[in-house]
């Protein structure tokens, strides 16, 4: 006979893992995600959703253009196209992209990857991510039905629709809501003694940049709510200046165009190492970048208002210094990760293929950015030219969708818990993405430089070949994502299952690579941990001889004998087992666990 | 080479780069800098720049949808008429919305120079400085026929009455007497002045 507590622990019923649940409780779980990864797969497949919503409006707005030649001002008339939906669509093009696609898809890496790297596997506030997440659809889905022409940047005193400015407001607390449960992830339950891996630490500080952004940006949008401008006849203020706006407007925004970049980027560097086989060059100058991005973030916004009448010395302090000095700590990044994955061997997957392309895209994209600032005498010839949705395409479509693409590629299979269905799948998604942004931003920026003023609908007829040449790349990367996405949904559900792990490889050999790092650099302090989970400190104990060798296949190259290959060779604590100025004890350890 | 030294040396020669950079470009830090058809940063700001020699000045002002010039061709306001190898001054201002002042060379910029332009916002006035110089054959192609169009995206009312459709033309003539006859006769005598400025 049981006892009545046992009986009272059988009536107890377990909603959260029942096997046969309700209609009622499936719908609930999907509204209300407890656990971080159910949490993060959701943001993930809204992520893609957004992709393809906003990629629609795209499509359309390129192949709009595409068909110019034909000599009608709407090629696409048939299809219900009038002028002014052109450009609500290009609205509704960007709004999507940046906070839909862009935002969610980081989002849903970074809050798979923060608790999973820490040990912690919980979100902090789980109410208030997923409020701010549902925040943000329903913001977007209500800027998709506001029939708002004027572009995200608002551009007032135009007047938008008064749903527009509310669904924005929405939108951008709903985002706040997120980073500050984020941030709240990564320190829930935080040791004295602990301290962040490189790719919290990027999170970390992008988060706290936009967070800060955003309150700048919200405010402006109260202001013109509360504003004539409003559409709500409330006139608590007068209609807002609209230098001070657009610098309150372009605060936030800047950083913006970084952060689904810097969501990913400690991650981007552990899949160098992983690829490798060896750990960063410098974990110590990695470190000190970031400080320098989180200044220089938010320090270059001006340079979007470089033409504007504001007073110079603003412009040469906040745009022309700033946006020269922050391609320093992306110089140093890359080059480091570059001089790591150098000599490596590595395998090129997708993966691999993605991240050195997303690498590519920015330096590009940052040197086609100097031109917009800090060589102010070419910038009034292209300020407000196509040159622009140039540079925002290869920082955004190639850099930053890249970088979310590399990091999908390697996560997504651990997270499904699958093998990768297909390798050709993904190289076709690799060529057709690359390819078709880059010969869509390569038209824009020839169109900008020929003198093309964006957003437009009618041109003179020598910028219509570009127009052909973008809609011809726009297509294509289209099509490269359908790719993707088959792929995952083909791994979701018909992958080759994974041996069971109690972590994801990849977590495990980028806190110890990371950790060899430090060592190799003398700064390995056994007495800080990096997670809660049990990882190898010191290639040594990792599992495959290969992560130990030394760099002796330099001879066999032509580079070897250059000055940069030499240079690479006298720094004799660049291999793993040389030069290390840390205890031997600190290599032996087997293993940190707390 | 330590490691620590490399990078410390890596980090230094970009930020000297940085600083290099920004003293190779400070020529273009001031109005009286003019080389060929660029004359600056100082050129397009909120004050007015001081400008060395002779110069043009031709007052612009936008609104939903035109550009207004003034002076201006008789009977024509958006259309203007200059002096080649005379730096214009061009005084730009909004009526309603922001809009964008955008000279554009119909993509002969291989030839005629890059295009220029400057926001025109409201409450505000800016300035910008351009020294037309087409060639003689510009003049019989008809290449010294500037097209002007709104930059920034003024709002769309229909088809054919919009941002799209804001634009204006300057047209540049020698800076000879058929070419001073020519704009005196279409500006029936109302002129661009031309003043004289000095560096201090």
């Amino acid at each position: 006979m049981s006892s009545p507590a046992t009986e009272t622990q059988t009536t107890v019923v377990d909603r959260e893992h029942d096997p046969n649940p309700s209609i009622g409780r499936v719908i609930w779980n999907i509204i209300y995600s407890k656990d971080y990864k159910h949490f993060a797969m959701k943001l993930f497949c809204f992520g893609m959703i957004w992709l393809f919503v906003a990629g629609s409006f795209g499509l359309a707005l390129r192949t709009q253009a595409g068909f110019s030649y034909t000599g009608a001002l709407l090629p696409l008339g048939f299809l219900g196209y009038s002028t002014i939906a052109y450009f609500q669509m290009m609205t509704y093009h960007a709004v999507v992209m940046f906070f839909g696609t862009i935002f969610t898809t980081g989002f849903a890496i970074a809050y798979y990857a923060v608790p999973l790297i820490r040990g912690t596997r919980k979100l902090a506030v789980p109410w208030l991510a997923n409020l701010g997440h549902w925040m943000v659809v329903f913001g977007l889905y209500m800027v998709i039905g506001s029939n708002s022409q004027y572009m995200f940047t608002f551009l007032i005193p135009l007047k938008n629709p008064a749903s527009f400015y509310i669904a924005e407001a929405i939108q951008f607390i709903g985002d706040e809501f997120l980073i500050i449960a984020l941030v709240a992830t990564a320190y829930i339950d935080k040791l004295p003694n602990e301290k962040f891996s490189l790719p919290i630490s990027f999170i970390v500080m992008d988060c706290v940049a936009m967070g800060i952004g955003i309150i700048t940006v919200e405010s402006a949008i109260i202001w013109t709510i509360l504003s004539p401008l409003g559409g709500f006849n409330l006139q608590v203020f007068s209609i807002p200046n609209v230098e001070v706006f657009r610098a309150a407007f372009w605060f936030e925004s800047h950083p913006l165009v970084y952060f689904g970049a810097f969501l990913v980027a400690g991650l981007a560097i552990w899949f160098a190492m992983m690829y490798a086989k060896r750990p960063i060059y410098s974990e110590r100058m990695i470190r000190y970048c970031i400080a320098m991005l989180f200044v220089l973030t938010m320090s270059v916004y001006i340079h979007h208002m470089a033409v504007d009448p504001i007073p110079l010395w603003l412009r040469d302090v906040f745009a022309q210094v700033a946006t020269e000095l922050i391609a320093v700590p992306f110089v140093i990044m890359w080059t480091l990760v570059l001089i790591t994955l150098k000599y490596s061997k590595p395998k090129w997957d997708a993966t691999l293929l993605f991240l050195v392309a997303a690498i590519a895209g920015n330096i590009v994209g940052g040197a086609t950015a100097e031109p917009l600032q800090p060589i102010p005498a070419a910038d009034f010839t292209v300020h407000n030219t196509m040159w622009i949705p140039g540079h925002i395409h290869f920082m955004m479509a190639t850099f930053t969708l890249g970088s979310f693409f590399a990091a999908l590629y390697y996560v997504a299979p651990e997270l499904f818990g699958r093998k990768l269905y297909s390798q050709g799948l993904a190289k076709f998604h690799f060529i057709g993405w690359t390819v078709g942004m880059g010969a869509l931003e390569a038209a824009f920026k020839v169109q900008g430089a020929m003198g093309l003023v964006r957003r437009e609908i009618v041109w003179f007829s020598i910028y219509e070949p570009w127009f052909q040449m973008a809609m011809i790349g726009a297509w294509l990367a289209g099509l490269s994502a359908v790719a993707f996405i088959v792929n995952m949904f083909m791994t979701w559900r018909f992958g080759e299952p994974m041996p069971p792990r109690v972590l994801p490889r990849w977590v495990t050999i980028g806190l110890a690579l990371e950790t060899q790092s430090r060592i190799n650099e003398g700064n390995h302090d056994p007495n800080y941990i990096y997670s809660r989970i049990p990882y190898p400190i010191g290639l040594q104990a990792l599992p495959s001889t290969e992560l130990a060798e030394p760099t002796k296949e330099l001879s066999a190259t032509k580079v070897h004998e250059s000055l940069f290959g030499k240079l690479i060779r006298r720094v004799r604590s660049y291999g793993v087992t040389s030069g290390s100025r840390s205890s031997s004890s600190d290599k032996t350890i087997g293993s940190n666990s707390s | 080479m330590k490691k620590r030294t490399l990078l410390f040396a890596w980090t230094f020669i970009l930020f000297l780069t940085v600083l290099v950079l920004e003293i190779v470009y400070t020529p273009y830090d001031y109005a009286g800098y003019i080389q060929n058809n660029n004359v600056g940063e100082g050129v397009a700001q909120a004050d007015r720049p001081p400008i060395e020699g002779p110069y043009q000045v031709v007052m612009v002002t936008c609104e939903q949808w035109q550009f207004l010039f003034y002076p201006h061709v008789a009977g024509s306001p958006t259309a203007t008429i200059v002096l080649a190898n005379i730096p214009v001054l061009f005084i730009v201002r909004s009526m309603d919305v922001t809009h964008g002042f955008y000279v554009n060379t119909a993509g002969q910029w291989a030839s005629q120079g890059f295009q220029f332009g400057v926001m025109a916002v409201p409450g505000y006035y800016d300035y910008v400085v351009w020294n037309f110089q087409p060639t003689a054959a510009a003049y019989t192609s008809g290449q010294s026929l500037y097209h002007v169009q709104c930059s920034e995206y003024c709002g769309v009312a229909a088809s054919g009455l919009g941002h799209p459709w804001m634009d204006a033309l300057i047209i540049v003539v020698p800076n000879n007497s058929t070419g001073i006859a020519m704009q005196r006769q279409m500006m029936d005598n109302n002129t661009p002045p031309i003043l004289t400025g000095t560096l201090s």
